[in-house]
């Protein structure tokens, strides 16, 4: 068969990303620039600043794309695109880049969703086996998802409130912590102990997950500690935070293998890069002698590589094509 | 020699074809600010119509602004990218500067560009060049009389007046931002 490559883009946060994916498995050109330290000065990323960072840098990281892979944009099969979840104002610099270029060229333009994409980088260094069970977690998702093969999911179980990437974030600003707040709580939390008793989220059979109860726990402890004049040893208290948000998360993906026997456990999106959840889940995916598939760090973060690895089940089935009318949305689930 | 005009700044999408420095269509949608499932379709639809493909191109010139954000934002990274890849000069033009350039003789003056709130003001010397800065004013601080009032604007003129215009680097091709972003408030 002959060989498919798909240019894909990714500006749905803080990254213009594009990549050259070759048959969904081989990164034949990658450029990721990242606006973190324009964002970082105003303690969290500001929408209208990200949009127009990727205006000003989507050519030149084509240009930079084209000229270190020397590859002929001419022989790209296909355009990928992420048009949702994420921020408007990114997602349509993207979409209108990927669309000039579909045009042009005269090559179809394929949607992709960024959590999506987040499952398939575990699909570029390893390859996904079905069924799998895939745990999304990011600042806007926390969702559990059964795929018994590429594009089809069942949407086990999500969060009722809040994100866990929005729990650390959250946490984050009330422990003074700076932007980008989820890494950070991590790292304070790798010199504390757990000495700190905090709410555990919800303590059901369900394979949901609930934040905002461990949030405002959080929030009101630390108000309460101010007023009485107490000290706060922040370390503890992010580690007791991680221990209680992280334990949510194991114990619903042990529940879900001792239901069902997967090939695979897959971890999904910005969370997914959080070190202590990855070893706290590799010791429920030992227990049942499943394999644990996390990309590593540079197909963890938001990176056009792996919507180029999404977009090609979809170019070989024909499906997921847009027209030029293709729209941004803001929030979609993993399965939509 | 075909050149395109993208206008997408305000509550329309516009395109102006040229050929050999003359307006040959026009097409003007009204989108209701759904700028991005409206403008490729729109330029795919005066390309088609004129029985040319984008490739014909042989230049382009982009509105960049003031206006909404987002809007402006959508013409401008369309334009770019094409001049990128089409390897094609590129030419930018401010929304007030299409009223400045409308006249056969430019009138030396203040012009605006109106806002959903408000307005963007700018003076301009008789080689229409921008006297200081674009500025965004309220409706009370407003007052009509003190402006040149074009009501139609003249896409042949304007043409015109930009031949004397350098294209720029497509990579250097942004939106002028007046207003504040709100967030930052």
């Amino acid at each position: 068969m002959k060989d498919i490559y798909i240019l894909a883009v990714e500006t749905s946060c803080d990254e213009t990303s594009l990549a050259i994916v070759k048959n969904g498995r081989e990164v034949v050109a990658l450029e990721v620039y990242t606006q973190m330290d324009t964002h970082a000065l105003y303690g969290g990323v500001v929408p209208e600043i990200a949009s127009r960072m990727h205006t000003e840098a989507i050519t030149l990281v084509l240009d930079s794309l084209l000229k270190k892979s020397s590859f002929d944009i001419n022989d790209i099969d296909a355009v990928a695109v992420t048009y949702a979840p994420g921020l408007m104002g990114g997602l349509l610099v993207g979409i209108e880049f990927a669309k000039t270029i579909s045009y042009i060229y005269n090559k179809p333009l394929i949607k992709v969703n960024h959590m999506v994409g987040h499952i398939y980088a575990n699909n570029i260094e390893n390859r996904l086996k079905f069924p799998l069970l895939a745990m999304v977690v990011s600042g806007g998702h926390t969702e559990l998802v059964e795929m018994n093969n590429d594009y089809d999911f069942k949407l086990l179980g999500s969060t009722m409130d809040d994100a866990i990437g929005e729990a650390y974030d959250k946490v984050a600003r009330i422990l003074n912590v700076p932007y980008p707040g989820g890494p950070n709580v991590e790292r304070l939390a790798r010199d504390g102990n757990v000495s700190y008793q905090l709410a555990k989220p919800v303590n059901d059979n369900t394979l949901n997950f609930s934040y905002s109860g461990l949030k405002s726990n959080v929030i009101n402890f630390v108000h309460n500690c101010h007023q009485r004049g107490e000290n706060i040893n922040i370390n503890d208290l992010a580690a007791s935070f991680q221990y209680y948000a992280v334990d949510e998360i194991t114990r619903k993906i042990d529940i879900a293998l001792s239901k069902k026997k997967y090939k695979m456990v897959v971890l999904a999106g910005g969370v997914s890069a959080n070190q202590y959840l990855r070893c706290e889940v590799e010791k429920v995916t030992s227990k049942y002698n499943v394999e644990l598939a996390v990309p590593r760090m540079l197909y963890c973060t938001d990176n056009a590589a792996m919507i180029g690895a999404a977009a090609y089940p979809l170019y070989v089935e024909n499906k997921g094509i847009a027209d030029l009318s293709l729209n941004a949305l803001s929030h979609i689930s993993t399965v939509e | 020699m075909y050149s395109l005009l993208i206008d997408t700044h305000d509550s329309n999408v516009l395109f102006v074809l040229y050929k050999d420095s003359l307006v040959i269509d026009k097409l003007n949608i009204e989108s209701k600010m759904r700028h991005s499932e409206v403008t490729m379709p729109s330029l795919n639809e005066i390309i088609s119509r004129n029985h040319i493909t984008i490739k014909n191109l042989n230049e382009l010139i982009v509105v960049i602004g003031p206006g909404s954000f987002t809007g402006v934002r959508i013409g401008v990274v369309i334009a770019k990218t094409a001049a990128y890849l089409l390897n094609i000069p590129i030419k930018t033009i401010t929304s007030i500067d299409l009223k400045v350039f409308s006249n056969k003789k430019i009138i030396p003056g203040k012009y605006f560009a109106k806002e959903k709130n408000g307005y963007f003001i700018g003076e301009y010397d008789m080689s229409g060049k921008l006297i200081g800065e674009i500025k965004y004013i309220g409706k009370d601080e407003f007052n009509i009389d003190e402006y040149i009032n074009l009501d139609n604007m003249d896409y042949n003129q304007i043409y015109t007046h930009l031949k004397n215009q350098e294209p720029i680097n497509p990579h250097l091709v942004n939106p002028i931002y007046i207003k504040q972003i709100e967030a930052l408030k």
